[in-house]
């Protein structure tokens, strides 16, 4: 131990985040997420279009190119993309879309657009990024309907990322709770709730989450199917938590600080809340973090097979079921764009989880 | 460097980081090992012994990193070398490793694969450095195994080390570490966690395994009592700088560092006392100021200042 | 029950149940820790149990203090109100009299919270039993790190920031908060370097003065014992082998197995050879 003044003085959390610190990628990840999340509170001021809006000039169109230098050779400060000219090949009834230098579209930051509604709360007119009325800007593409990709994406986080979070965070009370319950009581009560786990494990989850979902009742509004859904895939989610929370309860039980806090006469409930609970957040909250890309994708998963959410809720696994054709890749491999930002939020979510685990574990070091 | 020195270390620098700094462990030693003899490094937590004796066979890892210094060696009928230049992964440093060298650990629980049996981890010492088969091998081990005073050794080979107690693992990683007649055998606290009356089986039989084969032996150990028993020459150790060293007699009878006079005195003899006379400072991190060793009468080594060194040792 | 003694044990014994295990584990057996053990501990006294892995000593002290339960036996305490069978009180009877009986345990690292300041720990014992009194409790705690040798500005400090011998007198102050009258040390000083086990012994001593404390002082360190105890008991696969005076039982051992162990001391001296007893040789019952 170092005789270093500051070293003595600090907690366990702050000598947790100057470990941290040391993982660059992990850093990196941190921040893409928290990028990423930020876009996804405000998506309806970064998204330049709603949804479910149609350009009825742009059907499967592809994405439009940024210039900066018009076909004259003049450099622009702003920049800008030009129009679609569409003209449907007579052989093949394949759609080609050509760039039209006559039509001309200025990109403005901050600037109004479309009205929306934030968060339902209030109108609004302002966006991060748009064109001027009548114009349009499609930066990936559009999809069968005309529908701008790059808007749905943004929309889609929104869906995507938020039932991530609430979903762990269920899994996370159901594991911490009915795992911590198993690990501290012991006996019979953790004979019965291993049992029990193991069976919830045994079953297939894609199956099971398919055959829940179809007896999510038609009706119900996309919230209530939202909610569901999350329901649906904390359901089997809890049970690898709840193992790992009633091993750490197992063997916190015996270490001597809590044996000593048993002899000073403290009550059950003092040990988990002050001894036990501290000792495993770290723990719980890395574990926690790998679970997140679990459920995102899970969600993806049942939405692309179409027993998830459905239109007219958006989310990344709503867009992927666009793109389940081949189709697809040959002619507007655009569609499949959703694709690469799930990919990116996973390995994110996975770097990000291991910085912590390894900051976390307070012996990573050589000890001579 | 005499033919009766079989490995000297000359400022030896290993530091250690961590998230705040970096510390020196092991703070520009000098040390000699006199051929055919057990020399004791003595010192409590934080004092270095450990890590000097990692560093002699290269297994110091990051966070851990040496500094400065060399270590050379000396073995019988081959040239000295400096075992710090030996690249990672050369033949030359596998040669040294188990072969010219071995190390003996602490734990005997956490130092034995628990998934393989006894015999197949002495074997694979044995065929790491000899080109023999399999039945030779084994019969060396199990040879091995009766030396050490493991009974029925052909069919305890077969057993795992689950199936063995703590005195007995240890014995047969002393068995491990002689199959393949080292001239250096390291031993790392090889009694500390072993309960007393086992200890005093090891320690016998230690000392009857070098009465027999001409070996030198590096003793690590925080128990003094343990070096009265084992030891001929004795360096005393405190973060990271040799204090004293002289023969076995000259430092249990006759200490001159106040260090090892205060460890010496700590001590609970065998008389009930009122009162230990400790070390009035509440931690290792005793500072005795940075003195270089003094060479002194009876061809002994003392780090302190000449004024203080009473005049009768005195050169 | 004499009031001289402070405990009296009296045919302490612990088992464990051996389970096979199945989709509903079934008890095949028992195994025995502690075997009908029994012994007294005078008020203002020290009393060794010395006795090597495997020997019960720390299942025992362990069941005194119902931090294991006991299977069978009796425990007396002579409490401030009076004697209690310890064994015969439930959890929550228990409760009042924590107070007077503690522990300090082997290991530096694990005994204490890494992730509580130091001030809180010590504080603890008072917060559970004494929570109304909360404003004295700071001033409580700095006089007791006094007393254990520390600086006041120990207290917002963590764990980590402490050596060995440190922590284990903030688990002496921890202990010693309340001013119990038994302190059980469970080999308190084994997992300490030679120089600061002298130092913790000492402080140790000092207090059992000051505040009139009864140990019972559990080690596998025989020295250590010959130098702290009055009176010892040695263990030998749960059951007691040998007790009496230190000096008796260093000077003149009755069993074989207390031969052995004592056989088994390196001296500190170079010249005095170690020669242990064969323990194929001896009946160690």
């Amino acid at each position: 131990m170092s005789d270093h003044p500051l070293y003595e003085d600090l907690s366990t959390r702050r000598l947790t985040w100057l470990r941290f610190k040391r993982h660059k990628l992990a850093l990196m990840s941190g921040g893409f997420l928290i990028f990423i999340y930020l876009i996804a509170i405000f998506c309806e001021f970064f998204a330049p279009y709603e949804p479910n809006w149609r350009n009825p000039k742009a059907i499967f169109a592809p994405p439009q190119e940024f210039h900066f230098f018009e076909a004259n050779g003049n450099f622009q400060f702003r920049p800008f993309v030009y129009g679609y000219t569409l003209r449907i090949n007579p052989e093949t009834w394949v759609r080609e879309y050509t760039e039209d230098t006559s039509q001309k579209h200025p990109i403005y930051f901050f600037s109004k657009g479309q009205k929306y509604q934030f968060w339902n709360l209030f109108t609004a007119r302002h966006h991060f990024i748009t064109t001027a009325k009548g114009q349009y800007l499609h930066i990936f593409g559009t999809d069968k309907l005309g529908r701008d990709i790059f808007s749905r994406i943004v929309y889609g986080a929104r869906i995507s990322l938020s039932l991530g979070l609430i979903g762990v965070v269920l899994t996370l009370v159901l594991g911490v709770l009915i795992g911590g319950l198993a690990g501290y009581l012991g006996g019979r009560t953790d004979n019965l709730i291993q049992r029990l786990i193991e069976v919830l494990q045994s079953i297939p989850t894609l199956p099971l989450w398919m055959a829940l979902s179809a007896a999510v009742p038609v009706h119900w509004s996309p919230l209530g199917v939202y909610f569901s859904i999350i329901v649906i895939l904390s359901f089997i989610q809890w049970t690898g938590l709840a193992r790992v929370v009633r091993g750490r309860f197992l063997a916190l039980r015996e270490e001597d600080f809590v044996i000593a806090a048993r002899l000073l006469g403290a009550s059950q409930l003092r040990i988990i809340t002050r001894h036990l609970l501290p000792s495993f957040m770290s723990h719980i909250i890395t574990t926690a973090t790998l679970a997140i890309p679990g459920m995102i994708l899970a969600e993806t998963a049942l939405s692309f097979l179409g027993v998830g959410l459905r239109a007219p809720v958006v989310s990344w696994g709503v867009l992927l079921q666009q793109a389940q054709n081949f189709q697809v890749i040959v002619l507007t491999p655009w569609l499949l764009i959703p694709g690469i930002f799930v990919i990116l939020v996973v390995i994110a979510f996975n770097l990000l989880g291991d910085g912590l685990r390894d900051a976390a574990d307070p012996y990573g070091g050589h000890q001579l | 460097m005499s033919t009766s020195t079989i490995l000297s270390i000359r400022n030896l620098s290993i530091s250690f980081k961590n998230e705040i700094s970096e510390q020196l462990a092991v703070n520009n030693i000098n040390l000699d090992m006199k051929r055919s003899q057990t020399t004791a490094i003595v010192g409590e937590s934080g004092s270095g012994k450990s890590v000097t004796a990692y560093a002699m066979m290269q297994l110091i890892q990051p966070p851990g990193k040496i500094t400065s210094g060399e270590i050379i060696f000396s073995p019988a009928q081959q040239d000295s070398f400096d075992i710090l230049q030996l690249n990672d992964n050369s033949p030359a440093l596998y040669d040294l490793r188990g072969g010219l060298m071995s190390m003996i650990f602490q734990e005997p629980m956490t130092a034995l694969s628990p998934v393989h049996t006894i015999g197949n981890q002495i074997m694979e010492a044995i065929l790491t450095h000899q080109a023999i088969q399999k039945k030779a091998a084994f019969d060396l081990a199990a040879a091995m195994l009766e030396r050490v005073g493991i009974q029925n050794s052909r069919e305890r080979m077969l057993q795992y080390p689950f199936e063995f107690s703590g005195g007995m693992r240890q014995r047969v990683m002393i068995a491990m570490a002689l199959v393949c007649q080292p001239q250096i055998l390291i031993c790392d606290e090889p009694t500390t966690a072993l309960d007393v009356t086992i200890q005093a089986e090891i320690l016998a039989l230690l000392k009857e395994l070098k009465a027999t084969i001409d070996i030198s032996v590096l003793f690590i150990t925080h128990d003094l009592a343990v070096v009265a028993q084992i030891a001929d020459q004795v360096i005393v150790m405190n973060q990271g700088r040799i204090l004293e060293t002289g023969s076995v007699r000259q430092i249990l009878n006759d200490p001159i560092h106040p260090y090892s006079q205060g460890l010496i005195a700590a001590v609970p003899g065998m008389k009930r006392q009122p009162r230990l006379d400790a070390i009035s400072n509440d931690s290792t991190r005793h500072n005795y100021g940075v003195h270089p060793l003094i060479a002194i009468k009876g061809d002994r080594e003392v780090a302190l200042p000449m004024p203080l060194i009473p005049a009768e040792y005195q050169l | 029950m004499t009031t001289r003694n402070l405990l009296e044990v009296t045919n302490l014994s612990v088992k464990f149940p051996l389970l096979k295990r199945g989709l509903l584990s079934k008890q095949v057996g028992e195994f025995t820790a502690v075997d009908q053990v029994s012994f007294e501990v005078q008020r203002g006294s020290v009393l060794g149990i010395v006795g090597e892995s495997g020997s019960g000593k720390t299942t025992l002290v362990r069941a005194i203090l119902r931090a294991i339960e006991p299977s069978s036996g009796s425990v007396l305490f002579q409490g401030n109100d009076g004697a209690v069978d310890l064994c015969q009180l439930t959890h929550k009877q228990l409760m009042p009299l924590r107070t007077q009986m503690q522990m300090i345990f082997q290991d530096p690292f694990a005994s204490l919270n890494p992730r509580m300041k130091v001030a809180d720990i010590i504080a603890e014992p008072l917060v559970i039993h004494h929570p109304e009194q909360h404003l004295q409790h700071r001033q409580q705690v700095i006089k007791m790190l006094e007393r254990v040798g520390l600086e006041a500005d120990s207290l917002h400090r963590f764990p980590h920031a402490f050596s060995g011998g440190q922590r284990q007198r903030i688990g002496i102050a921890r202990a010693l908060i309340l001013n119990p009258s038994l302190v059980i040390c469970d080999e308190a000083v084994s997992a300490l370097d030679v120089s600061v086990q002298a130092q913790v012994l000492n402080l140790l001593a000092d207090l059992q003065e000051e505040m009139n404390l009864t140990y019972i002082f559990v080690a596998h360190d025989l020295n250590v014992v010959h130098h702290f105890c009055e009176r010892a008991l040695v263990m030998y696969r749960g059951a007691v082998v040998e007790s009496g005076p230190v000096d008796q039982i260093f000077t003149s051992p009755q069993h074989d197995y207390t031969k052995l162990l004592l056989s088994a001391i390196p001296s500190l001296d170079p010249d005095i050879k170690l020669a242990p007893l064969d323990r194929n040789s001896l009946d160690l019952g």
